[in-house]
């Protein structure tokens, strides 16, 4: 029983680091995700600014 | 038409979740790959520090000219300020909890922050209690300036006096003795300048619109 667990564990284990190793080119489809949503709430955050611009005309 | 320091700070802020999260990083004992959070933690506490120096000079100078706009610009940094010190304590306590293994500890900068926090939003609770624009402006801008020394001392110097988790205080040496690395600081400080400066937007885009208000109802 032991054994089978730790069997089992092992392979866990094993098959994250496969899932690791493949990944690892992928962090920057992350990377980019983040950096677009930033542009996205900057984009927002001038549109609110141009917005006040007229109001203070 | 958006003011260049804008776009700058966008930028910035930019290249600093992007290379934060991209460029090598020195190897350190417990933190890892964490010490990443040096790109977008330790910025919101940087932030919140300019921000409540610019709140405290407008109070100085609402003091000195009796101007209420200087009084909406204090009241404004000070709002922005306490946004970007909520957000660095609630990103702080996630790391606390991966590195030294409790959400909260007795750390005197993690207390002395708690107590800033309480300083400011007492001035919030201060200014909404005062209905008269004149007086609010005058005794809001009183506490202001006592609030900026306090908080200074309760986040810079009584964390050095004793001992702190915190690099830089008590016996712990500081990122800048020789962890903060030029690959750190390749990225640490254009964050602490992009979100100061994303900090000082927020801030005037509610300052301009409080205006506007104001030259509505008169």
């Amino acid at each position: 029983m032991k054994n089978l667990l730790l069997t089992i564990l092992l392979q866990q284990i094993h098959t994250n680091e496969m899932a690791d190793a493949e990944s690892t080119q992928k962090f920057y489809v992350v990377v980019a995700v983040i950096a677009l949503l930033f542009v996205g709430i900057v984009g927002y955050l001038i549109s609110v600014d141009r917005k006040i611009k007229k109001l203070e005309k | 038409m958006i003011k260049w320091w804008k776009i700058l700070g966008a930028l910035l802020v930019l290249y600093a979740l992007i290379a934060g999260l991209l460029l090598p990083i020195p190897q350190l004992a417990i933190l890892e790959q964490s010490i990443r959070n040096l790109y977008y933690h330790v910025p919101m506490w940087f932030g919140m520090i300019f921000l409540l120096l610019a709140s405290m000079v407008y109070s100085i100078r609402m003091l000195s000219s009796g101007n209420l706009q200087h009084d909406i610009k204090a009241a404004e940094y000070a709002n922005a300020a306490i946004l970007f010190g909520s957000i660095g304590i609630a990103t702080g306590m996630i790391w606390a909890k991966n590195t030294w293994g409790a959400y909260w500890t007795n750390d005197p900068k993690l207390n002395g922050a708690a107590i800033g926090m309480l300083m400011y939003l007492a001035y919030t609770v201060l200014r909404s209690s005062i209905d008269d624009d004149e007086k609010r402006a005058r005794v809001s801008a009183v506490y202001n300036v006592f609030c900026f020394p306090i908080f200074i001392v309760l986040i810079f110097i009584l964390p050095r006096l004793t001992d702190s988790l915190h690099p830089g205080n008590g016996g712990n040496p500081g990122f800048n003795s020789y962890d903060l690395d030029s690959r750190l600081r390749m990225v640490f400080y254009p964050a602490v300048l992009g979100w100061t400066l994303i900090g000082f937007w927020l801030a005037d885009l509610k300052i301009r619109v409080k205006i506007v208000e104001i030259k509505k109802d008169s």
